[in-house]
């Protein structure tokens, strides 16, 4: 039997947190208390084998993944610009987003939102990005993008349901799924066609980066994951070629219309 | 050339300079994503968790309190990024391992991923309010009173919770073999 008192100074000698004097009486304790002494040794192996776990370095990507989508926030958080104004700037620098790898955020979404519904009470560019950050089309704000695809997904693999919608000059393509396993989605599109420009992660975010280049989109979605995707149409009778695999393995392919 | 502080970062971050954040970036990058992993043990949700914190500091850059430290604000929302996600999961489909999927030190020997993985998956089989006292302590180092702070608990239940997972930890690795 070990004593409250003693429990402790066993512990913070292994935190090397006792003074001299509690060293010492936690040593004097242990001759005389073989199960204090046999306590000690557990904890302390414990403690070097959890020394000896080295932290893990993140991808190399992690660094570029940040600093692109913080990029489309720079602009809002540097100057107080006009609404209106600002709203546009920052749309023009999302939709100048070039080939690589990105992570990119609700920014585009709610900005391109703000634009098609106007809402005359917004104070700052930065208080319409935090209210749509990680959110989707606000039911309300729907009656302005019409609907021109739909389909539920129901296999074994997976569950779920894809919208695509088609505003003025922005198509946006909601994906929502369940799946237990990762589902690799890919959107592939004519860059003449629609040109990529966004996404917001809902409630339940999609994982790891997005891959996407001027043809396009790919993403691996887990759990319960809901992603808006956002295009600037170039083109009235854009398609968008859209695909669920799973390691590998086709499990639905669908050509989708985005014109009206 | 002189270190920056963290202060002076951000100052400069918020009179619009890039290059500051991106040395915030550099120095928390990879504690931010450790304390994700080893919350989680998953490398792909431990990115999510470094760029969603990332990006949520940028936002609320303006907010930040120069009377604290910057670490601690940080490892804050790192923790309960990690926490909120880690429920999200632990509801819908109960926590995989998968921590060994995808390593990105190929020099690494296996002894070394062997340990990191044993201890990586052990963690996992203690509560969240326990590993993260783990974490912070064994595998963070930090000192009882800036757990104290990161946790907002005093600094006895700090020690109270950390004696309590210890030996949550060892039982764990005993059962598993991992320890005798």
């Amino acid at each position: 039997m070990i004593d409250d008192k003693h429990l402790q100074l066993i512990h913070q000698e292994i935190d090397g947190e006792n003074s001299s004097e509690e060293s010492e009486a936690v040593q004097k304790y242990m001759l005389k208390n073989e199960e204090a002494k046999t306590l000690y040794s557990d904890l302390n192996a414990l403690s070097n084998l959890l020394n000896q776990v080295d932290a893990k370095d993140p991808s190399p990507n992690l660094k570029k993944n940040i600093l692109n989508s913080i990029q489309p926030y720079k602009s809002s958080s540097r100057e107080k610009t006009p609404v209106i104004g600002g709203v546009i700037q920052n749309i023009k620098s999302v939709f100048q987003i070039k080939y690589g790898f990105a992570f990119a955020s609700g920014l585009a979404a709610g900005l391109i939102l703000f634009v098609l519904y106007g809402n005359q009470n917004l104070q700052t560019p930065a208080n319409k990005i935090s209210n749509f950050y990680g959110t989707m089309i606000p039911k309300e704000a729907d009656n302005n993008l019409q609907s021109v695809s739909f389909f539920e997904i129901n296999l074994d693999e997976v569950t779920g349901s894809v919208h695509v919608k088609n505003g003025k000059d922005v198509v946006l393509f909601e994906i929502q799924l369940n799946s237990s396993q990762n589902i690799d989605v890919h959107l592939g599109f004519n860059k003449d066609e629609l040109e990529f420009g966004g996404l917001s992660k809902g409630d339940h975010p999609s994982r790891g980066a997005i891959e996407y280049d001027a043809n396009q989109v790919n993403l691996t979605t887990k759990a319960e994951s809901s992603t808006l995707i956002l295009f600037k149409r170039l083109a009235s009778d854009a398609k968008i070629n859209f695909r669920l695999s799973q390691n590998g393995n086709t499990l639905l392919e669908e050509v989708m219309t985005t014109g009206n | 050339m002189k270190e920056l502080d963290n202060a002076t970062l951000i100052r400069q971050t918020l009179e619009g300079q890039e290059k500051p954040f991106e040395i915030l970036i550099d120095r928390y990058q990879k504690v931010i994503y450790n304390v994700a992993l080893r919350m989680l043990n998953d490398v792909q949700d431990a990115e999510d968790i470094a760029q969603t914190v990332f990006i949520k500091v940028y936002q609320n850059l303006r907010t930040f309190d120069f009377k604290h430290k910057f670490f601690n604000w940080i490892y804050r929302m790192a923790i309960n990024e990690s926490l909120n996600l880690g429920e999200q999961r632990r509801r819908f489909e109960g926590l995989e391992v998968d921590y060994a999927s995808e390593d990105h030190s190929p020099e690494k020997n296996y002894e070394s991923l062997e340990l990191s993985n044993q201890v990586g998956s052990s963690l996992m089989g203690i509560e969240p309010e326990y590993r993260i006292l783990i974490i912070l302590k064994h595998l963070q180092e930090l000192s009882y009173g800036e757990i104290s702070y990161i946790l907002e608990m005093s600094e006895k239940k700090v020690k109270s919770r950390l004696f309590t997972a210890r030996h949550l930890l060892k039982d764990v690795m005993v059962k598993r073999g991992i320890k005798k």
